[in-house]
């Protein structure tokens, strides 16, 4: 369409209108309040002493939310105060709001939960924290994150069941909910109680003694014995039988790739030196032929373990990664590693039957580490059972297959072995948790049947991957290797995709994790 | 940003520590982080909805930075509800309206003002005054919608325009027009304390209207809450008896309880004698609303029903005992109730005649004129009742009517506008603007701060209208708005915060808010923008006077005199901004008003029509107009989402932390009953089908919504295109809440 301007001689004053709107556009006049002075003599700390406890708490006591139930109408002003009053990132608060609803004919119900850190008895994240970047105050019993000694490993998001823990991209840390403890400490009310139309949450003072064990302190929350949450959550309804609104959704978690890379080449690594000590002490090669394959399970750990500092949001902190092995299986894999690292390098420099035997048992409790740290979370997908047959199993699989490559190049005949042996094993491991999904999936009360729902509808195509690849590794491959062509050649594609195979598993072994938190909408 | 480590075990402080520190602030803030604790503070009344509450606006070098929820607001007590603590950060979206755009291309406002000129002075000329009109809100302040109104009315010659209030309140101002002879909601939100009995009506103030509800939760008189809705909202659940009636049969049950309260002698007979007309009509009208009947058509028990009604007549739960009807209303206490209704009401096909079976019932237990009492409307947004009052629409300025002649003489003598420039007839409603856009009579629409394409009823039928003008402008504060895309020329606005004027809230509360920011690019107020077509359109003599918002007000008071919204009487804006806002009326003559800040109507029993008498209006209920088939079996229900949701979202879908307060994805709530017929899982992917269109969405199962209906909230953009288009034939209103749709496994 054509501009036709209507001849504007007439408003030769239209720019200076224009010019005289722009600029009083952009012109701040705010008016102040009057009477500032005023507010200042009615502070904030007046308003709701009722809502806080007057003392601190005696030993065998702590501070603990109190959410009335039936006054939490749903406003969410609690998350929003949260994220305003605290001075949080754009879309992060420490509060937040879900919904649990009744399925039952008779009874229909309709919650709103506002939940924020629990401040556990026995605080899990800080339990798992690898550099003691938390502290529970001995007299409050907040837990508090200390964000400058954070170096941002998520280990703790993982294992808090409440999803409390939030990972800040920008700060590469975590943050959390600290009770608002410098409000508590001046006798100011937490930004949340604020700022409740309808004073739904509370502060008071709980004993040790009457924090539940057991249970769960609201439906759709995680069991109570696992860290003791202190919240609690009051109504004068009748229970009704409720789920989480958000129960039948499936999520992906965070997939934490150098994770899946780290786990994947650290069991390698171990598995290798594993099976090449195994080799050696029982007599079927000598210490020369295993100079390869140690050389290449080191490069392969080192690998592993430098890839997982990428996980990290403050790497350069993470020399204090030991400081907490007493309580988190983090710490003690980190320091695991570390000790297998210097073994590996020690039997690849002097290789004997103690140094390359020692390597083979730091490797495998180093992996057990691992297993450790998953099964500590007490997700049920990363049960005993499942992760240790998936990390155990990877180890010795690829253990066999690495030492197989080498051994096929060099014409040795331990390959001979190795070969078939990683082949059975490839077939035990996959069938192993193929059988292990299906259960799951087929019995609705299995622990983890969400798991293997989000398996099966979210991630089909790569549990179809791993199926094509295990027909090709496990039927077509075997085929070739038996005729005796490109042994070495296609038994090395054979092992690589294996490893593919692997970093798949230990994909959907994150994102497939649903790790457990309050209800949300 | 990677920091380095101190050589200590454990860094108990640094700068990550830093970021969250929070120190003493002024003003009675209590602890503020460091990095935003303000040098003075202002107030302003929130942009929102029309509850208004308060805010302590945080200012740093005459600049917003942050707000809190002002606590000596007589509205809110220091609360807000999420929007009102975001209210600023919306403001910082990337897609805001930078520059004036035409055809999708950014444009200088001299160009852009001369093409508006052009485009419509040509249509007009052409096609005459009815060929262009405008649609405007709720959201601006009120003084620009009265410019916006007289200038596109007196200055640019339009004769039709409307605002999306007819979306939300057209209904009860058609109702208390009648009833009352003025529209006016009678309360104040004390009321909502001094109740023994208060009755929800259609409505869910938990989420819609929160901060309302912190003031039910206050009234210490232990009262009965009722609520009927067909859902188990979070108000319902909040209250003390809950009646989940069949979607829209609240008509027959509003006559049902009038025939029992007759029957039971809950009829305040002195009051109704003295200050009503029509009820002996109404009362022979309701003898046929049986408890049988109503029983049948509500799907309550009859029990339930007299349960209810027992309520309203004495408040507590007694069965009815013979013999005791008699003794007539003094036998008892009389239970002070209020009724109050909103979109559940107001969103129907009879809702003009649903929102005063309400006033029939306040009425007739003379129920209305003291404290606790009333039939009240809870409006939707910020300014709804400054919409209604003087934007200039269907009602001259001030509540007047554009057909008496001696109230354009009025308006003329108080505008200083030629009165010839005065239309003699009254706009067409919104719908029929659209429908006459069809027709192609109506050529030109001038959209502002509104978002129809997303939330007007059978959107893709408004859509294919849209794309029909000859010229679509959009005045909005985002340039991504559905309609805004769909505009020839967007005008780019400034928000609230970033311009100053005033808004009525729901209890005719008049409240100030200042410019606080400054608006990006060459964003300008809406009232700026008036002035400036004003100017391009050669009628800016007309408007000499209309300067400043605070001029306007001028304007609008001296509009006001001697209508029942009189507010002569106010000072100014410092006045407003010093007392916590005035309700109306606010008159010059009389001072009684300043006594008290919470004000409620016809303490006297007086009512605003010819001979001071309320009337009692009704009709026969009719059923919806789409009905449940064998095709599409289930009722499709709209409504709000939470409270962290706006309208189509255009602003709250720009705060992350308000976003996060609602599902990422639509869900559809469904019964489990139905579910297991259709097989469906919960958080399974469906599809849902009207006749019309049809969309996805996951389940979430709850026996909150009963067998044979589904609840979907209007804030996604695909909702509105399901609903089925029809309208209350007194408001104009239209129907949201009962579409017939079906469920479909997505295989």
């Amino acid at each position: 369409m054509t501009l036709v301007l209507s001849d504007l001689s007439d408003l030769s004053d239209s720019s200076d209108l224009l010019r005289k709107v722009l600029k009083e556009q952009q012109t701040l006049r705010t008016p102040v309040a009057l009477f500032s002075e005023e507010y200042d003599t009615r502070s904030i700390r007046d308003r709701f002493t009722h809502l806080i406890p007057l003392s601190k708490p005696n030993p065998g006591e702590q501070y603990a939310f109190q959410v009335n139930l039936d006054a939490c109408t749903g406003c969410k002003a609690c998350v929003a105060a949260c994220h305003s009053l605290n001075g949080l990132d754009d879309d992060e608060a420490w509060r937040d709001v879900g919904l649990i609803t009744g399925l039952r004919k008779q009874q229909p119900y309709h919650q709103t939960v506002t939940t924020a850190c629990h401040h556990c008895e026995d605080p899990a994240c800080s339990n798992g924290c690898p550099v003691l970047a938390y502290d529970k105050d001995a007299i409050t019993g907040i837990v508090r994150h200390l964000d400058d000694q954070c170096i941002g490993c998520s280990y703790c998001i993982l294992k808090c069941p409440y999803d409390v823990p939030k990972f800040n991209l920008k700060r590469g840390i975590v943050r959390k909910c600290d009770m608002c403890q410098g409000r508590l400490a001046e006798g100011e009310a937490p930004a949340c109680v604020q700022a409740c139309p309808n004073e739904a949450i509370k502060i008071q003072v709980v004993k040790l003694s009457d924090v539940p064990d057991r249970g769960q302190i609201i439906a759709g929350a995680f069991d109570s014995s696992y860290t003791r949450p202190t919240t609690t959550y009051v109504s004068t309804k009748p229970i009704a039988v409720a789920k989480p609104a958000d129960a039948g959704l499936l999520r992906l978690d965070h997939a934490h790739p150098p994770l899946t890379w780290m786990l994947v080449l650290t069991q390698m690594s171990a598995g290798t030196f594993f099976v090449t000590a195994l080799a050696v002490l029982m007599g079927f090669v000598s210490l020369e032929a295993t100079r390869l394959t140690s050389l290449t399970a080191l490069i392969v750990g080192i690998a592993g373990i430098a890839l997982s500092v990428l996980h990290l949001g403050q790497p350069l902190k993470a020399w204090r990664a030991f400081l907490g092995w007493r309580k988190s299986w983090l710490s003690r894999e980190i320091i695991a590693f570390g000790l297998f690292a210097k073994l590996g390098a020690l039997a690849v420099v002097f290789p004997s039957k103690l140094t390359l035997g020692l390597a083979g048992i730091a490797g495998v409790l180093a992996v057990y580490t691992s297993v450790m740290v998953y099964v500590d979370t007490r997700r049920p997908f990363w049960s005993m059972k499942l992760v240790s047959g998936k990390f155990f199993g990877t180890m010795v699989l690829l253990g066999v297959a690495i030492p197989g490559v080498v051994w096929a190049w060099m014409g040795h005949s331990a390959a001979q072995i190795a070969i078939p042996t990683a082949l059975v094993l490839r077939w035990c491991v996959s069938l192993f948790e193929m059988r292990e999904i299906r259960n799951a999936r087929r019995d609705a009360s299995s622990a983890w049947h969400m798991n293997a729902r989000v398996l099966t509808e979210k991630l089909p195509h790569l549990l179809r991957a791993r199926k094509i690849m295990l027909a090709m590794v496990g039927i077509i491959l075997p085929t070739v290797i038996f005729t005796q062509f490109y042994v070495a050649a296609i038994f090395t594609l054979s092992v690589a995709i294996t490893l593919g195979s692997q970093l798949i598993e230990r994909h959907y072994f994150f994102t497939a994790a649903c790790g457990p938190k309050m209800p949300g909408n | 940003m990677i920091t380095l480590p101190a050589m200590t075990f454990r860094e108990w402080n640094g700068p990550l520590t830093a970021d969250l520190v929070r120190e003493p602030a002024r003003f009675g803030l209590g602890q503020l982080p460091s990095l935003s604790v303000p040098t003075a503070t202002t107030k302003a009344v929130c942009g929102f909805c029309s509850t208004g509450c308060g805010l302590m606006i945080h200012l740093k070098d005459g600049e917003a930075i942050n707000l809190t929820p002002d606590a000596d607001y007589p509205v809110n007590l220091g609360t807000a509800c999420p929007k009102g603590w975001e209210a600023l950060s919306v403001l910082d979206a990337p897609d805001r309206a930078r520059m004036p755009l035409l055809h999708g291309k950014e444009v200088d406002w001299d160009t852009a003002l001369r093409y508006f000129c052009d485009q419509m002075r040509r249509i007009l000329d052409q096609h005459g005054p009815e060929a262009a009109a405008f649609l405007s809100t709720g959201q601006i302040m009120f003084e620009e919608m009265a410019f916006l109104g007289a200038l596109a009315k007196f200055g640019m010659g339009m004769i039709h325009g409307d605002g999306n209030t007819r979306q939300c309140m057209a209904t009860a101002v058609a109702a208390y027009k009648e009833s009352f002879g003025f529209d006016a909601p009678p309360f104040t939100y004390a009321d909502f304390e001094e109740s023994d009995v208060l009755v929800f009506i259609g409505g869910n103030p938990c989420i819609a209207h929160p901060i309302m509800w912190q003031r039910v939760l206050k009234n210490q008189r232990q009262p009965e809450i009722i609520v009927v809705d067909p859902r188990t909202t979070e108000t319902a659940m909040a209250a003390t008896q809950h009646y989940a009636i069949k979607p829209k049969s609240d008509l027959t049950l509003l006559y049902g309880l009038a025939h029992l309260l007759i029957r039971d002698g809950g009829v305040d007979r002195t009051f109704v004698d003295a200050h009503t007309n029509g009820f002996e009509a109404f009362e022979s009208f309701v003898a046929d609303f049986t408890p049988e009947r109503v029983c049948a058509e509500t799907g309550l028990s009859s029990e339930e029903l007299v349960r209810f009604a027992d309520t309203i007549l004495r408040r507590t739960n007694f069965q009815v005992r013979s013999g005791e009807n008699e003794l007539g209303s003094s036998f008892y206490d009389k239970p002070r109730v209020s009724f109050w209704w909103t979109m559940g009401v107001n969103q129907g096909h009879q809702a003009t005649r649903t929102a005063q079976a309400i006033i029939n019932l306040a009425l007739m237990t003379g129920n209305i004129g003291k404290p606790g009492t009333g039939a009240n409307s809870i409006t939707g947004q910020c300014n709804a009742m400054g919409s209604r009052l003087f934007s200039n629409t269907t009602n001259l300025l001030g509540g007047h009517d554009f057909r008496n002649a001696a109230h354009r003489e009025k308006i003329a003598a108080a505008t200083g506008m030629p009165v010839e420039r005065i239309p003699d007839r009254p706009s067409l409603a919104y719908d029929q603007i659209i429908q006459a856009a069809d027709e192609g009579t109506v050529k030109a629409i001038w959209f502002v701060a509104t978002n129809p394409s997303h939330s007007w009823i059978d959107q893709n039928e408004m859509n294919r209208i849209l794309d029909k003008l000859d010229f679509l402008v959009v005045q909005d504060m985002y340039r991504s708005t559905e309609t805004a895309k769909r505009a020839h020329l967007v005008l780019p606005a400034a928000g609230w915060g970033e311009k100053e004027g005033c808004f009525i809230n729901s209890e005719r509360r008049i409240g100030y808010s200042p410019k606080v920011r400054r608006a990006p690019g060459q964003a300008l107020a809406d009232f700026h923008i008036f002035r400036l077509i004003a100017h391009y359109w050669g009628c800016g003599e007309m408007f000499r006077e209309w300067q400043t918002p605070e001029d306007v007000f001028r304007v609008l008071q001296r509009c006001s005199e001697g209508q029942s919204c009189e507010i002569t009487g106010i000072e100014g804006y410092a006045q407003l901004m010093r007392s916590g806002g005035v309700q109306w009326p606010a008159k010059m003559t009389n001072d009684e008003w300043r006594m008290t800040n919470e004000r409620r109507l016809f303490e006297d029993g007086k009512f605003f029509t010819e001979d001071q008498r309320a009337k009692f209006c009704f009709d026969e209920p009719v059923a919806p107009p789409e009905q449940r088939s064998a095709e599409f079996p289930l009722i499709l229900m709209t409504g709000r989402g939470t409270s962290a949701q706006w309208h189509t979202e255009t602003r709250t879908g720009k705060s992350a932390v308000l976003r996060k307060m609602a599902p990422e994805q639509l869900m559809l709530d469904l019964n489990p009953e139905d579910a297991a017929k259709l097989g469906v899982r919960d958080g399974q992917q469906v599809r849902v089908v009207s006749k019309r269109a049809e969309l996805t969405a996951l389940t979430r199962l709850t026996s909150c919504v009963k067998p044979g209906e589904v609840y979907l909230p209007m804030h996604d953009g695909r909702v509105n295109q399901l609903t089925h288009a029809s309208f209350d034939p007194l408001s104009r209103q239209p129907s949201y809440k009962h579409s017939a749709v079906r469920v479909e496994i997505i295989i």
